[in-house]
């Protein structure tokens, strides 16, 4: 499972991996009421004109990684980087479970990802918001997951 | 007479010496995260017909030095502020351009009316701050943490 982080494509690569993580861990939640809510969709980027559509929902956008260039030197086979993983739900329950789902998702396949060079991994702030748009709620939950990504080192000359 | 050797002395030394840069840069972080988080609050919170509007919300790197930086959140839609800050009601042709793929003000809301009166704002920048500006301690204490450990 998973691709190696290779250097041509560090972006990519972890994005795919974390996406492969969480389209096989997070599927759907029960939440009160015994209502089973079903991921519709991952992407990479929130479809803001379909906003107010109800029938997108819940979806996860897994933002492409951040990989700081300032700590890409020659040398060094290591950056530290973050990828932001959110969740839009209608119901404020299921944006909670889903979260955690995800949370649970990465803690578990740490030693998938390490072998991928996706290390250190590190679960930082979660930041939630609401809106409401078309007449429904929309709630936001955002993880932001730390990392070290490990690359193949470039041979010096 | 007594020696005292202490031991980490120099890694202390190095550790205090290097502890504002460190702070400086973790501000900046988080920061950083911040104006991120109130830039897609904004997007989600911008009203949109084309999502012209939400899409011109971009963030910007407004003044860099050394690990301390700056950012600014932009509205390039012209429009942007009237929709931010308000404006007179008044009435608007139907046959006025837009300015992009819908043509007209008709085509763009289906009216089938010649003039329609506009009266009705919807702040978005604003709503976004406040939505975000009670984690904005968090992230920064958590940033700090980290890079001070």
């Amino acid at each position: 499972m998973g691709n190696r982080v290779i250097k041509t494509n560090k972006e990519g690569t972890i994005w795919k991996n974390f996406k492969e993580i969480i389209e096989e861990n997070v599927v759907s939640t029960t939440i009160a009421g015994n209502i089973t809510v079903t991921i519709k969709s991952i992407t990479n980027e929130f479809p803001f004109t379909q906003i107010e559509n109800s029938a997108i929902y819940p979806i996860i956008v897994i933002e492409t990684p951040s990989l700081p260039t300032e700590n890409l030197t020659f040398k060094k086979e290591k950056v530290n980087g973050s990828i932001n993983i959110s969740v839009y739900t209608n119901q404020a329950q299921s944006a909670e479970a889903f979260l955690s789902l995800i949370s649970d998702a990465i803690d578990s396949k740490k030693h998938v990802l390490s072998e991928l060079g996706i290390k250190q991994i590190q679960k930082g702030e979660t930041t939630g918001d609401m809106v409401v748009r078309g007449g429904m709620k929309i709630h936001v939950k955002t993880i932001s997951i730390e990392f070290k990504c490990g690359y193949i080192k470039e041979v010096g000359f | 007479m007594a020696r005292i050797v202490l031991i980490g002395d120099e890694e202390v030394k190095k550790y205090i010496f290097n502890l504002p840069k460190k702070i400086e840069k973790s501000l900046s972080k988080g920061n950083l995260i911040f104006m991120k988080n109130v830039k897609k609050s904004a997007k989600l919170r911008a009203p949109r017909h084309s999502g012209d509007l939400a899409d011109s919300i971009v963030l910007n790197l407004s003044k860099s030095k050394g690990k301390k930086k700056q950012w600014s959140i932009t509205v390039e839609s012209p429009y942007g502020i009237y929709q931010e800050l308000g404006f007179k009601p008044h009435y608007i042709n139907a046959g006025w351009t837009t300015k992009n793929s819908f043509g007209t003000v008709g085509n763009a809301f289906g009216w089938s009316f010649e003039v329609a009166r506009v009266s009705k704002n919807t702040p978005f920048l604003m709503p976004a701050f406040d939505a975000n500006i009670v984690s904005f301690d968090r992230i920064l204490n958590d940033t700090i943490d980290k890079e001070i450990k």
